[in-house]
């Protein structure tokens, strides 16, 4: 798929082609590249040199919005990019930011209107590197983005210039510069989901170009004239790929409708015409492989009991479905598609399920949507689930966590989960097991203190019985279960401190009665006591010092291993063989 | 998908729970002696405490001081804690160890609700993309880390015994010399010695 070109000095390769255009149709379209070795896909916010003073460190921060290759000519700059301009505080004069609230540090304004400075087309080498810009306006149409990566964003913006009356405003328009701004704020679910229903209307509209001083001026008009007759084209190709979305649209309302059965059958049966022979003979493996636990029982019951909530009970549960509703008098087929979905072999069935993106050819993309989308279901099937169970499981409601987790201890069934986002609540880690893991539990988060690391999190988790907890181990030790803020889980059997009450406690030291007249019954003591001049003050003074000193390496500690796990970022989306 | 009304239900449970954040104080170096009426009682001089919730320590090491989450009424009487516990040593159920007062995070809170519209994604990697690696590492990378962060713990807790013992030892040697100077002046030795010396003495202790 890549055309590298070989005589240039960094290595550069085509990735994603996306259609064709200009008047004689030499203007291949594409929407990513990789180029001295890094990945840029449209819509990436990247760095840019400054054509007038090349060496300079001053990088301008931009977001790439249309990609580009002329094939016939070798013009002198054949391939290009659009790029639509950030502008840094420091590149808008004082003046215009005089009335402007809150200028966080990294925070950019992103160009807006209409005007000189808006977006430019550059040639393809001026890029010199990604960066990481988190958009963190509170607009609705924008994934609101975790703390943390807000942190580790290189930069942030929530508002934007308007290069037509050199403003800065706080509200962003539908569009900017031609593109939808869905593209602009930060990606919500799979990158496939913005596919073609929606750059079908993005390039259909037309894109006003504007130049930045130091654009390259006579390529700009040119590419101004292109851009209108890509559009009739455009079109064309929309209609193409508007049929795609349809299919796509289809299979996602198939989904939520609650036929089951005619929807499940189809989908199933397309989802088959599309796989090799290979992960047939998988899952016969996977049905020798498998212990039937009672658990496993009990899962095809609760589905089809639980009445027409209907689609949610599709994603994983969605294989087990068929074999439940298609033949129940074939015990051994039902089993084999249960134990598909019950999942207990490791990491490889969770390939079969999960992995038609993988091995299915015909449907890949709508394959893709369907499963971001099961995965997202499936976030909704705990809500349904969890309210029977839990009333079954702890049969006393105001029995404590403490105790249920104490005894779950003792029964091995207790589960240290690591490496979550910090922002999860227990139930949401309630609801990752259940849709990931197939298993019913409680979770309780642990709380993020001074003395935790606090850019992770951890949950403990209680399950039913000690093969499920077991079995969840394995899963995630073998395999690797991703969670969309790039973090693999990681989990162990829990080991908690035994109850009771802590004898030792250091740093309260038994005052003789000579001395101050204080009762340690008491224990009210207050700033008035601590004056200047007693002995107490001063070894008060002594722990400040001893906490400052710990907290400050801690925190040290901590930080480095936030960049180190940075460095070691996971990409979530799933990347097209 | 959730309702819009479900939504709106679950961002208003949100803000009130942010609102309760506001207005809690973390307090930790707290001893494990203390008891829930100590807490509060020491704490109701800043204002009306409305809730003391304590952190269990589950998994960190027994000595670890304890973590508490004092609710106040209002935001402002959560800040005044703050700023009087940070700049004057505060001791409570015992000296002379302060305890540390900050602002309350919602990661502290483990039965928060949940930041309303957001939505987890997951996927299994497969074995053979090549993300497939990077990803062991990270979970290698992360057991590396939390027991990073119990050796630090670790030494933290050992420095703070070191310190403890420390302060014991001045403090009995502080006494004895009270006591000393004392018995001195009691017995009168005190007296004589200054009457040697042509010099004055304290008032005498009979």
């Amino acid at each position: 798929m890549g055309e590298a070109s070989g005589d240039e000095g960094l290595e550069f390769k085509w990735g994603k082609k996306r259609r064709v255009g200009g008047k004689k149709k030499d203007v291949q379209f594409y929407e990513s590249f990789t180029y001295d070795g890094v990945e840029y896909s449209l819509y990436d916010s990247v760095l840019v040199g400054d054509a007038n003073e090349p060496d300079t460190h001053e990088l301008f921060v931009a977001k790439i919005i249309k990609i580009w290759e002329h094939t016939n000519k070798r013009a002198k700059n054949p391939r290009q990019v659009k790029l639509l301009w950030f502008f840094r505080p420091s590149e808008i004069s004082p003046h215009l930011l005089e009335g402007v609230p809150d200028v966080l540090a990294k925070e950019l304004f992103l160009a807006s209107g209409e005007g000189p400075g808006l977006a430019n087309v550059n040639p393809l080498e001026a890029i010199c590197g990604k960066c990481s810009v988190v958009c963190i306006s509170k607009d609705k149409r924008n994934p609101q983005p975790t703390d943390e990566e807000i942190e580790s964003a290189d930069f942030v913006f929530c508002r934007v210039f308007d290069v037509g009356s050199s403003r800065v405003l706080d509200t962003i328009d539908d569009k900017i510069a031609g593109v939808d701004v869905m593209f602009l704020f930060n990606r919500a679910g799979s990158k496939q989901e913005a596919t073609n229903v929606q750059k079908v209307q993005e390039d259909i509209n037309g894109n006003p170009d504007t130049l930045k001083p130091n654009g390259l001026p006579a390529c700009g008009s040119v590419r101004e004239t292109e851009d209108n007759s890509i559009e009739s084209s455009d079109l064309r190709e929309s209609s193409y790929s508007r049929e795609e979305g349809k299919e796509k649209g289809h299979s996602k309302l198939a989904e939520e409708r609650s036929n089951k059965d005619s929807s499940v059958q189809e989908r199933y049966s397309k989802e088959s015409s599309g796989f090799d022979d290979r992960p047939q003979k998988k899952r016969k493996l996977d049905g020798s492989d498998g212990k039937g636990d009672t658990g496993s029982f009990k899962r095809p019951r609760d589905i089809s009991s639980d009445g027409k909530r209907g689609s949610e009970a599709f994603k994983r549960p969605k294989d087990k479905e068929t074999g439940d509703e298609v033949p129940p008098e074939k015990p051994s087929l039902v089993k084999e598609k249960r134990d598909l979905g019950v999942s207990v072999s490791e990491g490889r069935d969770a390939k079969t399920a999960k992995k038609p993106s993988f091995d299915g050819r015909l449907l890949k993309r709508a394959e893709d949507e369907t499963l971001a989308d099961d995965y997202e279901r499936g976030y909704q099937v705990i809500e349904v689930k969890q309210k029977p169970d839990a009333v079954n499981s702890k049969w006393f409601r105001p029995l404590p966590w403490e105790e249920s987790m104490r005894e779950a201890e003792k029964e091995e069934r207790l589960v240290l989960l690591q490496n979550l986002d910090p922002t999860y609540t227990s139930d949401e880690v309630q609801d990752i097991v259940y849709s990931a893991l197939n298993e019913q539990s409680t979770a309780r988060m642990i709380e993020r203190t001074s003395v935790t690391i606090s850019h992770t999190g951890e949950a403990l988790v209680i399950f039913n019985s000690r093969q499920a907890a077991e079995r969840a181990i394995r899963r995630l030790d073998k395999g690797c279960l991703l969670l969309s803020s790039g973090r693999p889980l990681v989990a162990v059997f829990a080991k908690i401190n035994p109850p009771g009450k802590l004898s030792s406690f250091y740093g309260h030291t038994k005052l003789q009665k000579t001395q101050m007249r204080r009762e340690a019954r008491d224990g009210v003591t207050t700033s008035r006591g601590s004056q200047p001049n007693t002995l107490e003050y001063v070894m008060a003074m002594e722990w400040c010092l001893h906490r400052a000193r710990s907290d400050h390496a801690f925190q040290m500690a901590i930080k480095r291993q936030l960049e180190v796990k940075k460095s070691l970022r996971v990409n979530f989306k799933a990347k097209l063989p | 998908m959730a309702n819009p009304e479900e939504e709106e239900g679950e961002e208003e449970k949100y803000e009130s729970f942010l609102s309760r954040v506001r207005r809690t104080v973390y307090v930790d170096e707290l001893t494990p002696h203390a008891s829930k009426s100590v807490v509060e009682s020491a704490f109701s001089q800043f204002g009306t405490v409305k809730e003391v919730i304590f952190l269990p320590n589950y998994l960190g090491p027994k000595e670890l001081p304890t973590g508490v989450l004092i609710e106040m009424e209002s935001e402002q009487k959560a800040k005044a804690v703050i700023e009087t516990v940070s700049q004057f040593p505060f001791m409570v159920a015992g000296m002379p160890r302060p305890v540390r007062a900050s602002a309350a995070r919602p990661a502290m809170f483990s039965d928060r609700p949940k930041k309303p519209g957001r939505r987890i994604q997951f996927r299994w990697v497969d074995p053979s993309d090549d993300e497939f690696d990077k990803a062991q590492r990270v979970k290698r990378l992360v057991r590396k880390h939390t027991a990073e962060a119990a050796f630090m713990i670790k030494k933290q807790l050992e420095e703070a015994e070191e310190l403890a013992k420390q302060q014991s030892e001045t403090v009995t040697t502080h006494h004895k010399k009270f006591e000393m100077i004392d018995k001195l002046t009691y017995d009168g030795v005190a007296q004589e010695l200054a009457g040697r010396y042509n010099m004055k003495c304290g008032p005498p202790h009979r």
